[in-house]
């Protein structure tokens, strides 16, 4: 008993420490509602932490099949997308075509309305199958009037030029031999000088032109990009049809006459639309 | 039993590789006109029948020669009968080597196409000088090499094509 009594004194200030301590936690426990511990309440806190971790394993595993099914989704919408922007491409170059053929229309139209001549509207439907010939087929045959020898001409450029002559006629479709071609010839003129030649295509050169019988006496009044028109004389061409500028004028001594290449107005690689001349208005 | 399967698979044949030149032709007047560079185009038409008679011998060559030219004409400005006397002489001497050259098909096939076209050019200009005079000039200009040319670059896709789909035999390629 002695000894007892004798160890609280000695540990006296520590245990009442403790006890103070004690009871203080036990005042605060039950004289606040800062906090609410019941037996059930700690387990679940416990748990709830695995809940938690749980729950965020299954959210991120849950998110990650979101995820790929996003993007799943997304490529899908992605596919549909450049499939409208396909779509969207296509209908812009179809409308650029449009307004390019627009354009081409126009021309014509302007040419139908401006000129003295009679015209059958046509398209390049086909061109020579071989390197050898020269010659291209349009979508007028003889049901639309048009008939072998009939000119024809297009408009390129602000320029009413001269394209060939009709050589077969067939009931749907006919086959023209261009100016370019050196087994046609055109009595031609030059504009500014007015001197005469005869203009067929260039064997040598392809889309080239060649006017000779020139009297050489006109090679000092001649320039290159003067411009060649169609002088109507004993031909089945009309007056006045553009059909080249001058390229290179050659004067060869052992001719009488000036040789002169003539670079075409119109471009045929890239002839589309045409005018056939079927009379006179 | 067997001969006759074989003939009828030959005819179906055939006319497959009939309506292939004929698509081809009408193509060419069309579609693949554009195609063409400094306004020369190379002649697929020549090349289907050179690797034909080249695996089938001279008489279907030439009977194909003859179609696919008689065909040109009547696309063509060039007087009829042109490109089918052209194109019969070449199937027909194209075949002749069936048998004869052990030699990598393909290699032999771009030989021929090469003095296929050569040939050509020579037949077309005596050709032109006999009937249409003012045009044999046009034979021989620039426009031909560069016809030799795209002809041989073009010859193994279209031999490639021509096997695969096997309108053509299939020949062993390493005996080169």
């Amino acid at each position: 008993m002695f000894s007892v009594r004798r160890s609280i004194k000695k540990y006296k200030n520590s245990t009442t420490l403790l006890l103070l301590l004690c009871l203080s936690l036990i005042l605060m426990t039950f004289n606040t509602n800062r906090y609410d511990i019941s037996p059930k309440k700690i387990g679940t806190s416990f748990f709830s932490i695995f809940q938690i971790s749980a729950s965020r394993v299954s959210d991120y595993i849950s998110d990650t099949i979101n995820s790929i099914n996003e993007l799943k989704q997304l490529k899908t919408e992605h596919d549909i997308l450049l499939e409208k922007l396909k779509i969207y491409q296509r209908r812009e170059r179809d409308f650029l075509e449009l307004k390019e053929e627009n354009t081409r229309l126009k021309e014509q139209l302007k040419l139908t309305q401006t000129s003295d001549y009679k015209f059958e509207s046509a398209r390049v439907i086909a061109h020579e199958p071989g390197n050898i010939f020269n010659s291209f087929v349009i979508d007028k045959g003889s049901t639309k009037g048009i008939e072998k020898n009939m000119p024809v001409i297009a408009y390129q450029d602000g320029f009413q030029g001269l394209v060939g002559k009709v050589i077969e006629v067939s009931m749907f479709t006919s086959r023209i031999i261009p100016i370019i071609d050196n087994t046609g010839f055109v009595a031609a003129r030059l504009l500014n000088t007015r001197y005469e030649g005869l203009v067929n295509g260039d064997p040598d050169i392809q889309n080239s032109l060649i006017m000779n019988y020139v009297s050489k006496n006109a090679a000092k009044f001649l320039n290159e990009g003067d411009l060649v028109i169609s002088s109507g004389l004993q031909s089945i061409y009309p007056y006045g049809i553009y059909i080249g500028r001058i390229r290179e004028i050659k004067v060869p001594e052992w001719q009488t006459s000036l040789v002169i290449n003539i670079e075409p107005i119109i471009n045929f690689s890239k002839l589309e639309y045409l005018l056939v001349l079927t009379g006179e208005k | 039993m067997f001969l006759q399967e074989k003939s009828k698979t030959m005819t179906k044949k055939g006319i497959v590789l009939i309506f292939v030149v004929f698509v081809t032709i009408i193509l060419k007047t069309t579609i693949l006109g554009g195609f063409a560079i400094k306004g020369v185009k190379p002649d697929i038409v020549l090349i289907i029948i050179i690797i034909f008679s080249n695996f089938s011998g001279s008489f279907k060559g030439e009977l194909l020669g003859f179609f696919s030219g008689f065909l040109e004409d009547l696309l063509s400005m060039s007087p009829l009968g042109f490109n089918a006397f052209i194109n019969s002489i070449i199937g027909f001497l194209s075949g002749i080597t069936v048998g004869k050259i052990f030699l990598n098909p393909l290699i032999i096939t771009v030989f021929l196409v090469f003095f296929g076209t050569l040939l050509k050019s020579v037949l077309s200009f005596f050709l032109l000088l006999i009937f249409v005079s003012e045009k044999a000039g046009s034979v021989y200009t620039l426009n031909f090499l560069f016809e030799i040319l795209f002809n041989i670059i073009i010859t193994p896709f279209i031999y490639f094509i021509l096997r695969k789909s096997k309108l053509i035999p299939i020949k062993n390629d390493s005996t080169l």
